[in-house]
C-alpha cells in the first residue's frame, strides 16, 4: 500500500499535474516520498529474497515496519543529510545557470552531498553481492507499478472518475502478458545548434577536427556585418601548435562540418580556432554593434571557437632523447632513485648500451620507422566475429 | 631444478559487445555470443580443467569485459544459448544419419554430435548455465588472473575529450568486475589497448595497478624504456605498462608462417552452413534464409588450393603438439638472449583476443593446453607468470610515460577515426556532455522513477559508447547493424534526456527500454558527477 501511495506521487510528479501547492508543502511531500521510498526500498529489500515474500502478509509488513522504525532511529543521521540533500538539490537546480556560487552554504551542503555519496557507497558494498536477475526484476517491477498507475491516471483524466486503486489482479495480468515492445526509430541530428570546435588525434600526421555554429552566433555576425556576411567571408581553421609556437591556416568550406588535417609535429600539444575570414577588405564597420556583440576582430578574421588543446601521439623511438639519468620506482613503496645511464651494466658486468640493445631487438622496426601491425590481433580485434 | 631465467606471460582478451534482442529472436549478432562459448569459452575452462587435474601448475590472465560478463549471466541470452545448442545437437543427429556414406565424415558427424552435446551437459549441469563461475574458480584457484575492461569497451583516446566519460568507463567497469569476482581488479585491458596517459589518475583512482599496451606503446614512451617490452615500466601518474612482445606474436599470428595456418588445422571458411542443400539446412541458418556458418565443419587448411581434404582431429592434435614444443623452445632461445643483458628477469607478454582461440583458430585451446603441460614438465628456462605476480615480485621499474597507442592497425586510431566512421564522434560526445549536465541537474536523485530513468541515461550513454560499432563500420561487416546500434543507443539517451529535463518521464517507454538495455543493473549515474 504504502508502495503504491509512492508511485502514486511519482506518477503524479512525472505527469506534471496541475495541483502545485506552495513550495514549502511540496518539499514536505518530497521528505514524506523520500521517508516512504526508503521504507518500501526496505520491504522491497526483505520480498527480495523469495518471490513469495512478494505476497507478504501485513504481519510480515508489520514487522518489517517495526524494524524499519528501528532502523529508521539508527539511520537518523543519513536522513538528516538526505533531506539536506533534497534542498541542496532543489537550489542547484534553480541556481544552476549561475554556477559561480561561491557561498559558505553552498559548500556546506556540498559536503552533505559528500557525506551522501559515501553512505549510498557504503550500501553498495553491502548489496554488491546482490544476484543481478533481483536487481533487474526490483527496476522492472517498480517501472511497471509506474507505468500501470501513469495509465490509470491518463484514464481518469480521461473519463473525469474518481480515482481507483490498483487491484492485485491488474498488477499481475500486467506482469503475464506477453511484452509488447515500443515500435521505435531514431536518427541522428544533422546539428545541434552550438557553437562548438573539437579535435581529435587519428594519428600522430593527421588531426580530425568538427564544428558548428550556432543560429545565434550567426545571426549576431549578420546584424553587426551586414546580411551578406556569409557571402563576403570564408570560414578557416587556425591550427596553433602550442609547443613550437606557430600557426597554419587552413581553409575549408562553408558546406562541410568536419576536416582532416595533417600535421607535421608528432608528440606536440595542438589547438584549432574555428573563424571567418573576409574576402575584402571591410568598406563599413558598425563599431557600436561589434562592441555590444562582443565581437573580437583581428584586421580581416573573426574567430568563433576554440576547441580543446589535445598532444597528438609520438611515432619513433625517443633513442636521441635519452636522459643522462633514468629514474626507477618501487611501485609497491612509490620510493625512487636515479642511475646514470652510463652506469648500467648486464649480466656480465660489460656496460650496457640501450641504443645497441634496441638495434639488436628491434632494428626492423627502429629502420622502417613503424611497426609493422599485420597480424591478426592488430587488424582483427574480437569484432571479427561478426 | 630448472634454472629460471625469465617469464612469460599470456593474456587474452575476452569480449563481446552487448548484443540483447528480448524483443525478437531474428537477430544474428546474438550468435556471436553462442559460437564463442561453445568454441571459445567452454573449450578453454576444459583445458583448463583438465590441467588443473593433471596438477600442472599454470598461470594465464584474462580480461572478462563488463558486457560480456551481463551478457553470461543473463537470463534470456542463456536460455537462448541452450535453444542453439539443441538446434545444433538436432543438426548434428541429422548429419550423423546423412553421412553414413562415408567413414570419414561420419566419425567427424559423431565428433561434432559429441561436442554440442557435452557442450550442453558443462552449461547447464555442471555451470548451471553460468560459465562465470568456471572462470571465477581458477582465478580463486590461482591459476587464472581476471582482470577488467572498459564498462563498454569506449575506446579512451576518442572519449577523452570529455574525461568524465572515460572515467565513467572506468568505474563502472571495475564496479561490474566486483560484482562478478567479489574483489578488486589489479588490471585492465584498456579497450583497443587505447592508452592516454591523462587517463592515468582515474585508473589509479579505482585501485588499478597494470594495463596492457601495445608494444609502440611502450618502446616509443618518454623517456625511453632501457629494456624495450622485456620489462614492465610505471608511467608518471603510476600505471604500470606491460607491452605485447612482438617476436611471439609474430610466430603465432602471421598471415603467412603463422601457426594457425597450419594444413591439419580447421579450414574456418568451409561451413555445411554454406554448403548443404538449402533446404536441408534452411531451418539451421538466418531466419530470412540467409545462409551463415553453422560451426560445423568437416575440412581441414589442406594447403593453397580449393580442393579441400577432410579435418582429422588426430592429426590436428599432433600439429598443435609439435606447435607448442616450438614456441617453448623459441622463448627459451629468447630468454636465455634477453636475461644475458638485464638485470630483472625479463618478460614476454602474449596478448591475444580470447576468441582467436577456438573460434578463429579452431584448435588454439588445445595448444594453449599442451604448451602449458610442455612448460611445466619439459626442459625450459622460464615460467608461466600473471602480471600481478611479477610486480609483486619486482616491483621496482623505470619511471616512463607511454606513448599514445592502440592495438588497431597501423597503431593509432585510425580503425575508430576514419571517414566511414567520423560522423558518430559528435553525437557521443554530445551525449557524453549531457549525460554530466544530467548528474549535475539531479545529484542523488531522490525520486525513485527519475532515478532510474537518469540510470537507463548512463545505460544508453555507455552502450553506445562501444568501440565495436566503429570497428564494425570499418570493417565492412554487419555495418547496418552497428549504425543502428549508434542510433538506438543515443536516440534512446536522447529522448529520456528532454523527457527528464522536462519532466515528463514515461515510465512505459523507460521500461521498454530498460528491458532491451538492462546491462549494468546496479549502476549509480553520479559516476557522471
Amino acid at each position: 500500500m504504502q508502495e503504491n501511495e509512492e508511485i502514486k506521487k511519482a506518477v503524479k510528479k512525472s505527469n506534471n499535474t496541475k495541483n502545485n501547492s506552495s513550495k514549502a508543502v511540496s518539499s514536505k511531500k518530497e521528505k514524506v516520498e523520500k521517508t516512504k521510498e526508503s521504507i518500501s526500498k526496505k520491504n522491497t529489500n526483505s520480498r527480495a529474497n523469495t518471490t513469495k515474500a512478494k505476497k507478504s502478509t501485513s504481519k510480515n509488513t508489520n514487522k518489517t515496519n517495526r524494524k524499519i522504525a528501528t532502523d529508521v532511529k539508527k539511520k537518523e543521521t543519513v536522513k538528516n543529510t538526505k533531506t539536506n540533500n533534497n534542498k541542496t538539490d532543489k537550489i542547484v537546480r534553480e541556481s544552476k545557470k549561475t554556477i559561480t556560487s561561491e557561498s559558505k552554504e553552498n559548500s556546506k551542503k556540498l559536503e552533505d552531498k559528500k557525506i551522501v555519496v559515501k553512505v549510498s557507497a557504503k550500501n553498495k558494498d553491502s548489496k554488491e553481492k546482490i544476484d543481478q536477475v533481483v536487481v533487474i526484476e526490483k527496476i522492472k517491477d517498480f517501472i511497471s507499478k509506474v507505468v500501470a498507475m501513469q495509465e490509470e491516471v491518463k484514464k481518469e483524466s480521461e473519463d473525469g472518475k474518481s480515482k481507483t486503486k490498483i487491484n492485485a489482479k491488474k498488477e499481475s495480468k500486467t506482469k503475464t502478458e506477453k511484452k509488447e515492445y515500443i515500435v521505435e526509430y531514431y536518427d541522428l541530428p544533422y546539428r545541434y545548434n552550438e557553437t562548438i570546435v573539437k579535435i581529435l588525434a587519428q594519428t600522430p600526421k593527421k588531426l580530425f577536427v568538427y564544428w558548428d555554429i550556432s543560429d545565434n552566433d550567426r545571426n549576431k555576425y549578420i546584424e553587426t556585418f551586414g546580411e551578406n556576411f556569409f557571402d563576403t567571408t570564408y570560414p578557416v581553421l587556425l591550427l596553433y601548435n602550442e609547443d613550437k609556437k606557430y600557426v597554419k591556416e587552413v581553409v575549408i568550406n562553408d558546406f562541410a562540418n568536419s576536416w582532416y588535417i595533417d600535421i607535421d609535429d608528432p608528440k606536440t600539444k595542438y589547438t584549432v580556432q574555428l573563424g571567418r575570414k573576409f574576402k575584402n577588405p571591410i568598406e563599413f564597420l558598425n563599431v557600436d554593434k561589434l562592441n555590444e556583440n562582443n565581437i573580437i576582430l583581428r584586421t580581416d578574421y573573426l574567430p568563433f571557437a576554440d576547441s580543446n588543446s589535445l598532444e597528438v601521439p609520438n611515432d619513433h623511438v625517443l633513442l636521441d632523447q635519452l636522459p643522462e639519468f633514468i629514474v626507477f620506482r618501487n611501485v609497491k613503496t612509490n620510493a625512487e632513485f636515479r642511475k646514470d645511464i652510463r652506469s648500467l651494466k648486464d649480466i656480465f658486468g660489460n656496460n650496457y648500451d640501450v641504443k645497441e640493445f634496441y638495434e639488436n631487438q628491434y632494428k626492423e622496426e627502429i629502420d622502417d620507422g613503424m611497426f609493422s601491425m599485420d597480424n591478426p590481433s592488430s587488424n582483427m580485434t574480437s569484432s571479427v566475429f561478426k | 631444478m630448472k634454472n629460471i631465467k625469465g617469464y612469460v606471460n599470456f593474456v587474452l582478451h575476452a569480449h563481446l559487445p552487448y548484443i540483447h534482442h528480448p524483443e525478437s529472436e531474428d537477430y544474428l549478432e546474438e550468435e556471436w555470443l553462442f559460437e564463442a562459448i561453445s568454441e571459445t569459452y567452454i573449450p578453454l575452462l576444459l583445458n583448463f580443467q583438465k590441467l588443473e587435474e593433471e596438477g600442472v601448475d599454470f598461470r594465464i590472465t584474462m580480461t572478462m569485459t563488463p558486457p560480456l560478463l551481463n551478457m553470461l549471466d543473463n537470463k534470456l541470452l542463456q536460455e537462448r544459448y541452450i535453444k542453439y545448442l539443441k538446434k545444433h545437437i538436432e543438426l548434428c543427429e541429422k548429419e550423423v544419419k546423412r553421412t553414413v556414406y562415408d567413414a570419414r565424415l561420419n566419425n567427424l558427424s559423431h565428433y561434432y554430435l559429441d561436442r554440442y552435446t557435452n557442450d550442453l551437459h558443462v552449461f547447464k549441469d555442471i555451470y548451471k548455465c553460468n560459465i562465470i563461475t568456471g572462470f571465477k574458480h581458477f582465478q580463486d584457484a590461482g591459476f587464472l588472473e581476471i582482470i577488467t575492461c572498459g564498462a563498454t569497451h569506449g575506446y579512451f583516446p576518442i572519449l577523452y575529450v570529455n574525461e568524465k566519460t572515460v572515467r565513467a568507463q572506468i568505474a563502472v567497469g571495475v564496479q561490474t568486475y566486483r560484482r562478478f569476482f567479489g574483489r578488486n581488479p589489479r588490471g585492465i585491458w584498456l579497450p583497443e589497448c587505447g592508452y592516454v596517459p591523462e587517463a592515468d589518475k582515474y585508473l589509479k583512482e579505482f585501485g588499478i595497478e597494470y594495463a596492457i599496451v601495445e608494444t609502440h606503446g611502450v618502446l616509443y614512451a618518454d623517456p625511453t624504456p632501457i629494456y624495450g617490452t622485456y620489462a614492465p615500466i610505471v608511467s608518471h601518474g603510476g600505471l604500470v605498462a606491460f607491452a605485447r612482445d612482438l617476436e611471439s606474436s609474430r610466430q603465432v599470428w602471421s598471415s603467412i608462417s603463422g601457426y594457425p595456418g597450419d594444413f591439419n588445422y580447421r579450414e574456418f571458411y568451409r561451413d555445411i552452413g554454406y554448403e548443404a542443400d538449402y533446404d536441408y539446412i534452411k531451418p539451421y541458418i538466418a531466419c530470412n534464409g540467409v545462409r551463415v556458418n553453422t560451426g560445423i565443419k568437416y575440412h581441414r587448411i589442406t594447403g593453397k588450393t580449393d580442393q579441400k581434404d577432410y579435418y582429422d582431429v588426430q592429426w590436428a592434435k599432433d600439429s598443435a603438439e609439435k606447435q607448442a614444443g616450438h614456441f617453448m623452445n623459441c622463448r627459451t632461445a629468447q630468454i636465455d638472449h634477453l636475461s644475458s643483458y638485464m638485470e630483472v628477469p625479463p618478460i614476454i607478454t602474449c596478448p591475444y583476443d580470447a576468441e582467436l582461440y577456438g573460434h578463429w583458430w579452431y584448435e588454439g585451446p588445445y595448444w594453449l593446453y599442451i604448451l602449458f603441460k610442455k612448460i611445466y614438465y619439459d626442459e625450459c628456462n622460464f615460467k608461466l607468470i600473471t602480471p600481478g605476480e611479477y610486480i609483486d615480485m619486482y616491483p621496482q621499474m623505470q619511471v616512463s610515460t607511454p606513448c599514445r597507442s592502440s592495438w588497431g592497425a597501423n597503431g593509432y586510431s585510425e580503425v575508430w577515426l576514419n571517414q566511414t566512421n567520423d560522423y558518430a564522434h559528435r553525437h557521443l560526445h554530445k551525449a557524453g556532455d549531457r549525460m554530466c549536465e544530467l548528474a549535475w541537474l539531479y545529484p542523488n536523485e531522490g525520486n525513485t522513477l527519475r532515478r532510474q530513468a537518469l540510470n537507463q541515461c548512463a545505460r544508453e550513454l555507455l552502450l553506445a559508447q562501444s568501440s565495436d560499432w566503429l570497428f564494425i563500420i570499418t570493417n565492412g561487416t554487419m555495418v547496418e547493424y552497428a549504425h543502428k546500434a549508434i542510433k538506438d543507443h543515443i536516440g534512446r539517451f536522447t529522448k529520456l534526456y528532454y523527457q527528464i529535463k522536462n519532466d515528463k518521464i514515461d515510465a512505459k517507454y523507460l521500461l521498454d527500454i530498460f528491458d532491451k538495455d538492462d546491462i549494468f543493473p546496479d549502476i549509480d549515474y553520479m559516476v557522471y558527477y
